[in-house]
């Protein structure tokens, strides 16, 4: 595996990515999906309670916050996973393109192929990296050129030059940076709306980091990404706007996660207006 | 605040050999409970071997190759022993049974992991084990006498419906009025060898993570296309394996066949026709062998039985092992 190293060395302090100029205008963006007093619950317990956020367009909208803060579950409700969990319910709203994707007519089959999702640990099917690629394409009935679809969905995820000569081999044989960027490129290669990731860098070394960071950056040019991540220096260097969640117990000592700030990430960084996003993000608390 | 000792001061390292007494005295009953699993096996191959020299040496290459199994003197002429028709019948049923088992043993053990509620599934699968507690004299006799006569009027149909068809027809011959045959045992033998693969696949289903699972439905996938996506290559040598032993368990099955199959030594493609299989023929003719080297010969059949039954799982390991390679990597 040689040709990691080619690439320039990972952004530590990515200032270029804060400064105004390059962002698009703080509200410029249209909302591409609206959530409203969302909750979820799993049983009878209430992991997240009461979030209302926009994630707007071809942006990277960060969700960042302490442990058990309900992040991911919210992430999770974007595209319906939780529906896969016994005795898990959304309440609230949660709209794309305006459209309620928890309507009783949706089918979340129909949600996943818009909104895709890119997971914490790298987990690439069992399977030829081609035909890694390739599964989304076919049971999505995606018309066009099989090799062609491939090749511009590992080049989209930056990994086509690094796996063109070996495409019949196991994605599972690549490293695990190149395994998280065959997670991004079977996402891309069914081109949805939204791609969700959660926390897709936390099982990388710096240097994958920094090349998936990177990529997020290209992505959002096309796509509209929502991440999860513990890493506050992450979120600040790549995202747009930033969510902070936190855990807070209530009246009966249950603990619930709730979104605290909503806003413009250099604002949420620099001039946190809720002491508690302030604590966290200056590692006072969490 | 507790107390902080002072620690003693630094031990030299005492030297033991190679490992503690008891690692080295569990290391040897492991050792000598493997090697005891090769002796037994060496053994039987050797006696076996010795045993069924006497016909090999008599029938010579065509106990392999000629279909003719004469046990007796005829008009002078010596005994003949050609097992071909057995070992075709031993294919044909096990073949028989795969193509009925394999689909249903994969369909039960699909529901248990993926769509039956929780409450369900522990009934099933104790109605699954209790399938293979059934002796398999009784699923003979249950062949003979219910089985059989029930489905002879189903062959006498798709003989009535196929038979005039090219190919089709001479699969789906005449059958026999017993209704015992390579059908019926095949069968049979597949409802046998059902709770083994179901309960095999099923574990190795289990086995699949979840992240697998999550990464197929994120993509749209729906439930048949995650499992095509994620469950089955992620199974695919645990389904080779118990397929192998389902196919095991249907080569070396003995006394049911023996009552269902007929007893007729020929090759023939009607899958209604009677037969026999090397191991229906050593139990139904093991207490009147014929003339020497009868008994020996039988034995021989066993031996041949074996050497296909090895052949068949290594081949099997061999396919597991390379697409192993192709599908995770070089590592797994």
């Amino acid at each position: 595996m040689t040709a990691t190293n080619d690439r320039p060395a990972v952004h530590i302090d990515a200032g270029w990515r804060h400064d105004g100029a390059e962002r698009q205008p703080a509200d410029g963006g249209a909302a591409l999906m609206e959530l409203r007093d969302v909750s979820v619950f799993y049983g009878d317990y209430e992991a997240v309670r009461g979030a209302t956020l926009p994630v707007r367009q071809n942006e990277i909208t960060a969700m960042i916050g302490p442990s058990g803060c309900g992040k991911s579950t919210i992430l999770r409700a974007l595209n319906r996973m939780n529906d896969l969990i016994r005795g898990a319910r959304v309440t609230g709203t949660i709209t794309y393109l305006g459209q309620d994707i928890y309507a009783r007519d949706v089918d979340p089959i129909q949600v996943r192929r818009q909104i895709g999702m890119v997971f914490q640990k790298p987990n690439p099917f069992p399977k030829s990296i081609y035909e890694n690629v390739a599964y989304g394409i076919k049971i999505n009935n995606i018309k066009g050129n099989m090799d062609d679809m491939v090749e511009e969905a590992l080049t989209g995820a930056a990994l086509w030059d690094e796996v063109k000569d070996k495409l019949k081999t196991s994605g599972m044989a690549l490293s695990g940076g190149q395994q998280q960027r065959l997670c991004i490129a079977r996402t891309i290669a069914i081109k949805p709306a939204v791609i969700l990731m959660d926390e897709p860098c936390s099982a990388l070394d710096p240097i994958a980091t920094g090349r998936i960071e990177d990529l997020m950056y290209e992505l959002c040019k096309q796509y509209t990404i929502v991440i999860v991540t513990h890493n506050m220096q992450q979120a600040a260097r790549v995202s747009h706007h930033t969510a902070f969640f936190t855990a807070e117990v209530d009246e009966k000592q249950v603990r619930h996660g709730r979104l605290v700030e909503f806003g413009e990430t250099g604002r949420i960084f620099t001039n946190p207006k809720d002491p508690r996003t302030e604590g966290y993000i200056t590692g006072r608390f969490g | 605040m507790t107390q902080i000792t002072d620690r003693p001061p630094a031990q030299p390292l005492t030297a033991r050999g190679r490992g503690a007494a008891s690692d080295r005295a569990f290391s040897a009953v492991s050792l000598a409970a493997g090697a005891l699993v090769l002796a037994i096996l060496v053994l039987i191959l050797v006696t076996t071997l010795r045993e069924a020299w006497p016909a090999l040496k008599y029938a010579g290459l065509g106990f392999v190759t000629s279909p003719s199994w004469v046990p007796l003197e005829v008009d002078g002429a010596g005994p003949v022993y050609g097992a071909l028709s057995f070992v075709y019948g031993t294919t044909v049923v096990s073949i028989i049974a795969l193509i009925f088992a394999v689909p249903i043993s994969i369909g039960i053990a699909l529901f248990l992991t993926e769509l039956a509620p929780t409450r369900l599934r522990s009934t099933v699968v104790t109605v699954i084990d209790l399938l293979a507690s059934i002796p398999s004299v009784v699923f003979g006799l249950w062949g003979i006498i219910v089985v059989g006569p029930a489905l002879v009027k189903v062959y006498n149909g798709l003989h009535g419906a196929l038979g005039d068809i090219p190919v089709l027809g001479s699969l789906f011959g005449e059958p026999v009025s017993s209704g015992r045959g390579f059908m019926t045992a095949g069968m049979i033998v597949a409802i046998m060898i059902i709770p083994i693969i179901t309960s095999i696949t099923r574990e190795v289903f289990a086995t699949v993570p979840d992240a697998d699972k999550q990464a197929a439905y994120a993509l749209g996938a729906t439930q048949w296309e995650m499992i095509r996506g994620a469950v089955f290559p992620h199974s695919f040598g645990g389904m080779v394996g118990a397929v192998m032993l389902g196919l095991g368990r249907a080569m070396g099955e003995t006394i049911a066949v023996a009552l269902t199959i007929g007893a007729a030594t020929q090759i023939t493609p009607n899958l209604f026709a009677a037969g026999n299989t090397l191991a229906s023929v050593i139990a139904l003719n093991f207490g009147d062998p014929g003339v020497p080297p009868g008994r020996s010969a039988l034995i021989a059949l066993g031996v041949l039985l074996f050497a296909i039954t090895v052949v068949i799982n290594y081949a099997a390991a061999v396919v597991v092992r390379r697409a192993d390679v192709r599908m995770k990597g070089a590592s797994a």
